[in-house]
């Protein structure tokens, strides 16, 4: 009986994951399941044959309660025995004994390079039961099925663009240039591509989080490691299955224009106090408020709807010797603003073979193909912030005029617009080309932005001796990229110019990689066990890249596709790069009576990223879990099923630079006389990213499975940090990679599962994520400065790292507000000394050095947008045939540097904040500045934050609420099918929060500089009608 | 023994075959440069193009900063950053000084290793790399010079790793002014002076010779004499190396003025000595649309100073060189310049080709575009003459000659006629005649404030406009720029006063 109490939990969170019992409204069929001892077991799964989804789970007593059809078939199966099918053939009370399966007697788990028992697991690694999730929130892509289900894992969408990926990342920050996200296994295979599996052939996903479980994967492991094992069929016929749905979405949330009355005259207001004239006459004035010689930018850049769908076949099926899958997911999304598409195909075929008993082969291919164009959206060319910016009184095009430039007016009395003639410039910034014109130039020029990724894989695995196997993989991967733009003389591109211009690029590369692992399990008996693992692992990756540029084309309608047709064409860059990295590794578990059990890994690895006297390191990690429920004091505890403690140790790391960045190379540009050469400085000193993480962890379970608890707490310091650092300029280049910082990340993490309602009709899970995660630079390392920033790119000026500080403070000058008249002329302020000068209503910026200076020497931190706390909480409820999903997410503590406000209210735009300027007399206390000379001593809000601009970001979103009905219908089966299932789904249904910006989820998507609303493409509401069908 | 096979094939899998010593295929390295004339002219040409930087770089930045002078105002109140550059209250952390440093330290880097290249690399015979020599130590001193002028006390290496600097300081002090310009601009302009060419290597011009190596020593002789050095016995020095340009060089005044800045006269060499062409397609300029005002469709960054304008002589150079009237985008009508928008004339030097539909001078007039052609000249002959005449003048106390037909071949070309030349000055007069007519001469060409700084004349000069509202007699602290806030707190440096 002690194995079955071992493997309660186990057993329970997969009964969970499952889902849960429905009962249907048919006969109730109850009985008693015993083990071979005649011992009533607990947890054991009790699922329909024709509906694994209907379901239930038996109880301490051993009893079970199901509704079934007098046709229907149920299975009972528990982890570590055999699995039995037993007809109900009309019967009302069935008890089953289960009996001990010889050959698989544990639920097992993947880990890298291998299987573990789930119950001798020792580090902290999540498991997702993917097909139960996405039943829950259908979702086109792995990432969306896993946001807000893994505490730990953080998951932050960063765009509502077509087909665009979340942001994935494990236990906050982890590095700075290697801030990639978790490394994607597929089936053992590691470097996989998360867009490339259809959610559909997902059987389980598992998250290793800390250091002791993703060590083994040495430094590739830093960022945590995602582990997907596709569907294996194992009953011995042939199914069809399809999914599919369709989805329209509308803008969740778009900002607000000026009225463009309100806009005209303010725009006088602007004109008088800059220019001492005014723009608008009152006759003009009247007019936009009639609507004539207007245009309403927002309106024109948003889409009615956005549309999205999905649908996945796989076909999959078993004989004795030879499983397979085969499968081809397709999605289409149009988005919601502007132009934005994108087409995506995954396609899989998986054969597995057995030659010999003991001989093993298997062949995966797969791959992805992609093509996807869309309107730029990022910072100041953000048509978002475009549209909110471009005032509604100059027209998108320039309008018809006759000879003596007098307007040539239609029927209707309203001007002709020339759509061949976009506007650039608004009323007071003629460098800005209008969003229009951005809209026009996707839709005319046929570029082209296609990616294709395929996946060759094999592997054979011998059993050498009993317990003893060798496993060989061999992987190939190739990848294609190409890219092609044109961009007529019309264009932003070509207004550079004067002249349309176009590019081409293609990046090819192929890699290869051959694992080979030998595995020993053995149970000496039943108090010893041991599962040891040793490897070895090469790869070589090439990269083959050309990019090509034209200007003058010969005609825009080829453009790019034959870029000789041009005035003068040349290579823009070219290169080949060639990688390679050898690892050895292995791994010991050993378990002692069932209650303690230690894991202990090493990994070294050489990779030719870094210089290469610095190739090698050497990973090591230790964890130990104490089955607490297993000892004899805790037998009488009735209530607690599962009580383990965890502790792991380990070290990961992170090669995170691109190849050859040890050497100092030549690049070379074509000028007009000839290739010119510039050097650009490689740092042989780099050394590898390691990151150090402890974690103490808790696996509860009670009640009868109907409260668990996974709690973790660690803390990992990641030192040698590689970041692009800003450097002297004396140095002859701005900037270069060092071994920059020491990063901390500390956290707490915990899963609740709650079953408050398991009736025979109604049964609602509540699954309740909570992560708290602190992200602090401990130290800075080659740098000569005491503070760093992260690099050189757009928005990260607003962000610098201090040691001690937490990474996210966002800097910039302290606001006091506007200058009001009394203050401006207390003499005891000194405002008449303020340099830059200020005036009765100019931004007041706190003098931290109290210089009257008010320059860099003044920045301060004035925010930090890396959230506290984030929380996720699922709510599943069934009565009968219908199942109800809620999904709610939630972040907490962080701040928003509102940059397109900032922008916006810099300048003159329709933004309504302007409405709200300061105004001598009777508006002192405004939050913006009034118009004129000396308005702001910020001399560019791409540069620099102020506090006025830095928002609270809280927010809470109910992510999705899914209703689905399952057919049970004999009728079904008379047409062929299995089962059916259909659902409505509605996403992103609400966001709660106070920021006054764009969707806030977005802002925190890039978790370097989190908390920057960048005018990001803005989220969709979107209601999904879907099916899944079984033939 | 078919065990014994799997056992060994089994042991080949475990072993490993890749190679971790990997270099860079499709790249050039300091190991596998081959030093060529034809390596050393790419790696030469690279100057040019960090000097430039980018589109909004060199030439973009100086004319910014360079509003600072009394020449030119900024073009629209609600463009803080101009306003502030040309009321010289440029805060620390402005967007103008922090690419010209980085810029100029580029080049500087560039031209180390070029020096360095040829030094180690004796396979290249001495008559095809000395003008390669030449020419890396020419554009060193001019990255020196500029930095030297722009912001005073500066870090100085000629290492070709930047690993210390002139006295071997890992720590990168600033060093003197005078150290820069005696122990690296005036050798390095000596030495390019043996070095380069009497004929620039390059068709487009672009490549010095040795008269513009004199040329630039000669210019750098009056800063050294001037603010701050004092150093008054480099006027003879000026004088010298300035009258061996004029008699030896090949270089003289063109008929038309204009003509310097139209397609066809710009890459002439009579009178153009050194300066950096742009073209649209390689190291383009963003001029022209800067110079247009907004009723032409332009950015309407900058503009003629009104005063500077109704004190200019009537001459051909005035005639040319400001847009007193224009024809309104919308309106088509006619406007004069005291209703545009800066209500100041607009600037015609740099609507050269392309850029400017209707409003340029010449090429395409239908393209309007942010990115230009064009010209930056640096050195031109008339910069001799009037370089010339000053340093004389001031070394001598007496006007010569010489001094006078300098100075009159510059009027006699700009006026077009011999009736405006200038006879009889006593030499106080004759230096005032001489200052005057090198702002007229070179007004907008972004020298006119380096002048007025070693001539110890910005207060009065730039005081005049009183609308620019500049920041006037602080202790000459606004003689320099403040060195970019991040280099100062990667370094530890003080800023400049004022800062």
């Amino acid at each position: 009986m002690k194995r079955n109490i071992l493997f309660r939990l186990t057993t329970l969170l997969a009964v969970l994951a499952l889902g849960t019992a429905t009962l249907f409204a048919q006969e109730p069929v109850s009985g008693v399941v015993k083990d071979g001892a005649g011992e009533p077991m607990v947890g054991v799964s009790v699922v329909l044959k024709s509906n694994y989804g209907v379901g239930t789970v038996t109880s301490i007593d051993g009893s079970y309660t199901i509704s079934a059809g007098a046709q229907d078939v149920l299975v009972f199966s528990y982890m570590g025995m055999t699995t039995q099918e037993v007809k109900v053939s009309g019967r009302t009370h069935i008890d089953v004994v289960m009996k001990e399966d010889a050959s698989a007697l544990e639920e097992i788990v993947v880990v890298g390079y291998g299987v573990q028992r789930k119950s001798d697991l020792t580090g902290a690694v999540a498991s997702i039961n993917a097909e139960e999730t996405l039943k829950r929130m259908p979702a086109s892509q792995v990432g969306d099925m896993l946001q807000g289900r893994v505490a730990g894992l953080n998951v932050v969408n960063s765009s509502g663009a077509a087909g665009s990926a979340p942001t994935m990342r494990v236990r906050g920050v982890n590095s700075i240039k290697a801030d990639g996200g978790p490394l994607v296994v597929i089936d053992g295979f590691p470097g996989g591509n998360l867009n490339s599996v259809s959610p559909s052939d997902i059987k389980s996903i598992e998250i290793l989080k800390d250091a002791s479980s993703t060590a083994i994967y040495g430094s590739r492991g830093a960022n945590g490691v995602i582990l997907i094992t596709t569907k294996s069929p194992s009953d011995n016929k042939v199914s069809v299955d399809y999914n599919g749905y369709m989805g329209i979405g509308v803008a969740s949330d778009l900002p607000e224009i000026m009225p463009v009355g309100e806009f005209a005259n303010m725009a006088n207001d602007w004109n008088r106090t800059y220019y001492k004239k005014t723009l608008y006459t009152e006759n003009q004035i009247t007019n936009f408020i009639n609507g004539y010689d207007t245009f309403d930018y927002m309106d024109a850049i948003v889409n009615d709807y956005s549309v999205s769908q999905s649908h996945d076949v796989s076909v999959k099926g078993s004989s004795e010797k030879m499983r397979f899958l085969l499968s081809a997911q397709y999605t289409h999304y149009e988005g919601i603003i502007g132009i934005s598409r994108s087409d995506n195909l995954n396609y899989r075929l998986k054969v597995d073979a057995d030659l010999a008993k003991n001989l093993t082969v298997g062949a995966n291919f797969s791959g992805r193909m992609n093509d996807a164009t869309a309107n730029g959206f990022s910072g100041a060319q953000s048509i978002l912030t475009l549209a909110q910016e471009f005032p509604q009184t100059v027209l998108p095009y320039e309008i018809l005029r006759d000879e003596d430039g007098k307007p040539i007016y239609d029927a209707n009395g309203y001007t002709i617009m020339d759509k061949n003639r976009p506007t650039q410039g608004t009323i007071s910034n003629s460098s800005i080309y209008n969003p229009i014109g951005f809209i026009d130039e996707q839709k005319r020029n046929n570029n082209l932005n296609q990616t294709f990724n395929n996946w060759i894989q094999a592997y054979i695995n011998w059993e050498v001796l009993p317990g003893l196997t060798l496993r060989n993989e061999q992987q190939l991967s190739i990848s294609n990229q190409y890219v092609g733009t044109t961009s007529s003389d019309k264009s932003y591109q070509g207004s550079l110019k004067g002249k349309s211009s176009a590019t081409y690029s293609d990046t090819n590369a192929w890699g290869w990689r051959m694992t080979t692992t030998m595995n020993y399990t053995k149970e000496f008996n039943e108090d010893h066990r041991i599962n040891a693992t040793i490897g070895v692992e090469q790869s070589l990756s090439n990269t083959l890249s050309l990019a090509l540029e034209a200007e003058g084309m010969t005609t825009d309608k080829i453009g790019w596709k034959n870029m000789m047709l041009s005035e003068l064409s040349k290579i823009k860059s070219q290169s080949v790069s060639r990688s390679t990295a050898i690892s050895y590794f292995g791994r010991v578990n050993y378990v002692l009576k069932n209650r303690y059990m230690v894991t202990a890994t090493i990994r070294r690895d050489g990779s030719s990223l870094l210089a290469y006297n610095n190739r090698w390191d050497t990973f090591p990690s230790f964890s130990a879990a104490w089955n607490i429920k297993e000892e004899s004091f805790m037998e009488n505890v009735e209530a607690l099923d599962q009580l383990k403690l965890r502790y792991g140790y380990g070290v990961s790391g992170n090669q995170a630079v691109a190849a050859y960045s040890a050497f100092s190379t030549y690049s070379a540009t074509i000028g007009t006389a000839g290739t010119v050469y510039s050097l650009n400085i490689g740092n042989p000193n780099l050394r590898w990213e390691k990151t150090n993480q402890h974690n103490i962890g808790l696996d509860m379970s009670l009640l009868g499975g109907k409260v668990t608890l996974t709690a973790d707490y660690y803390n990992k310091t990641t030192a040698n940090a590689i970041n692009t650092v800003i450097l002297p300029d004396d140095m002859g280049r701005s900037s270069g990679l060092r071994n920059a910082a020491t990063i901390n990340n500390k956290g707490f993490e915990a899963t609740i599962g709650i079953i408050p309602i398991n009736t025979s009709e109604f049964f609602w899970k509540a699954d309740l994520t909570l992560a708290h995660n602190e992200a602090t630079i401990v130290e800075l390392g080659d740098i000569e400065s005491d503070y760093m920033e992260l690099g050189t790119g757009w928005g990260n000026a607003f962000y610098r790292y201090y040691e001690g500080q937490p990474i996210g403070s966002i800097y910039g000058l302290k606001s006091l507000g506007v200058w009001t008249t009394e203050d401006f002329y207390n003499p005891e302020l000194k405002a008449d000394k303020i340099s830059p000068k200020v005036r009765a209503g100019s931004y007041r910026y706190y003098d931290k050095d109290g210089n009257n200076i008010i320059d860099a020497e003044d920045y301060e931190i004035i925010g930090n947008g890396q959230p506290k706390f984030n929380w996720g909480l699922n709510n599943s409820l069934q009565w009968r045939n219908f199942d109800l999903n809620v999904f709610l997410i939630g972040y907490h503590g962080f701040d928003i540097y509102n940059y397109p406000a900032a922008r916006l209210t810099s300048q003159l735009a329709p933004t309504p904040a302007l409405a709200d300027r300061w105004v001598a007399g009777s508006n002192e206390d405004a939050k913006i500045a009034s118009f004129g000379p000396n308005r702001d001593a910020i001399t560019s809000y791409e540069q620099v934050a102020s506090s006025t601009f830095v928002e609270k970001g809280d927010f809470v979103k109910i992510k999705s609420v899914t209703l689905g009905y399952n057919f049970t219908d004999s009728a079904l089966k008379s047409v062929g099918i299995d089962a059916a299932r259909v659902y409505i789904s509605a996403k992103n249904l609400a966001t709660f929060t106070g920021y006054s910006g764009n969707d806030p989820e977005m802002a925190i998507s890039n978790p370097l500089r989190p908390g920057l609303d960048a005018g990001v493409y803005p989220a969709q509401t979107s209601f999904i009608l879907g099916v899944n069908l079984t033939f | 023994m078919k065990r014994y096979i799997l056992i060994a094939l089994s042991l080949l899998m475990f072993t490993s075959c890749v190679d971790l010593l990997q270099e860079p295929q499709s790249a050039l390295t300091d190991q596998t440069l081959p030093v060529t004339e034809q390596t050393l002219e790419s790696s030469v040409n690279g100057l040019y193009k960090s000097w430039w930087g980018e589109n909004y770089g060199f030439n973009c930045r100086l004319a910014s900063l360079l509003l600072a002078g009394d020449d030119m105002i900024s073009g629209d109140a609600a463009k803080t950053r101009l306003v502030l550059d040309d009321q010289m209250r440029v805060p620390a952390d402005n967007l103008d000084v922090a690419p010209l440093w980085k810029h100029f330290y580029a080049t500087i880097f560039n031209a180390n290793n070029v020096i360095s290249l040829i030094k180690t690399n004796p396979s290249v015979s001495v008559d095809e790399s000395n003008k390669y020599l030449g020419e890396a130590r020419f554009m060193r001193a001019l990255m020196y010079f500029y930095i030297a002028r722009l912001w005073g006390d500066a870090p100085a290496t000629t290492d070709n790793n930047a690993a210390g600097d002139i006295d071997g300081d890992e720590t990168m002090p600033r060093k003197s002014v005078k150290d820069i310009y005696e122990r690296i601009i005036v050798p390095d302009l000596k030495e390019a002076a043996l070095l380069l060419p009497a004929v620039s290597r390059d068709e487009a011009g672009q490549a010095p010779t040795k008269w513009a190596a004199l040329t630039m020593l000669g210019d750098v002789y009056m800063h050294m004499a001037g603010w701050p050095l004092h150093q008054t016995d480099k006027y003879a020095e000026a004088e010298k190396v300035l009258k061996q340009v004029i008699d030896e060089g090949p270089h003289r005044l063109v008929k038309e003025y204009k003509t310097l800045w139209l397609r066809s006269g710009c890459y002439d060499k009579t009178e153009h000595i050194f300066a950096l062409h742009h073209s649209l397609s390689y190291l383009p300029s963003q001029y022209a649309i800067s110079y247009l005002g907004y009723e032409e469709n332009g950015w309407s960054d900058y503009a003629a100073d009104p005063v500077f304008f109704q004190n200019f002589p009537n001459d051909t150079r005035k005639e040319f060189c400001f847009i007193t009237k224009t024809i309104d985008k919308t309106t088509k009508k006619e406007i004069v310049w005291q209703n545009f928008g800066p209500k100041a004339p607009y600037i015609r030097k740099y609507r050269n080709f392309g850029g400017c539909s209707t409003y340029g001078i010449e090429g395409d007039n239908t393209k309007n575009s942010s990115l230009s052609e064009g010209i930056t000249p640096i050195y031109r002959y008339a910069d001799v003459l009037l370089l010339y005449a000053e340093a004389s003048v001031k070394a001598t106390g007496k006007v010569s000659t010489l001094a006078y037909d300098c100075i009159n071949q510059v009027r006699d070309r700009a006026f077009g006629d011999t009736n405006h030349r200038l006879s009889g000055l006593d030499a106080a007069e004759f230096e005032k005649a001489v200052f005057d007519e090198y702002g007229w001469e070179n007004c907008f060409e972004f020298k006119r404030w380096f002048q007025l700084v070693r001539t110890e004349m910005v207060d009065e000069m730039v005081g005049k406009n009183t609308a620019v509202d500049a920041r006037l007699n602080v202790n000459k602290q606004n003689y320099l720029f403040p060195v970019p806030v991040r280099q100062c707190q990667l370094r530890g440096w003080t800023n400049n006063p004022g800062y």
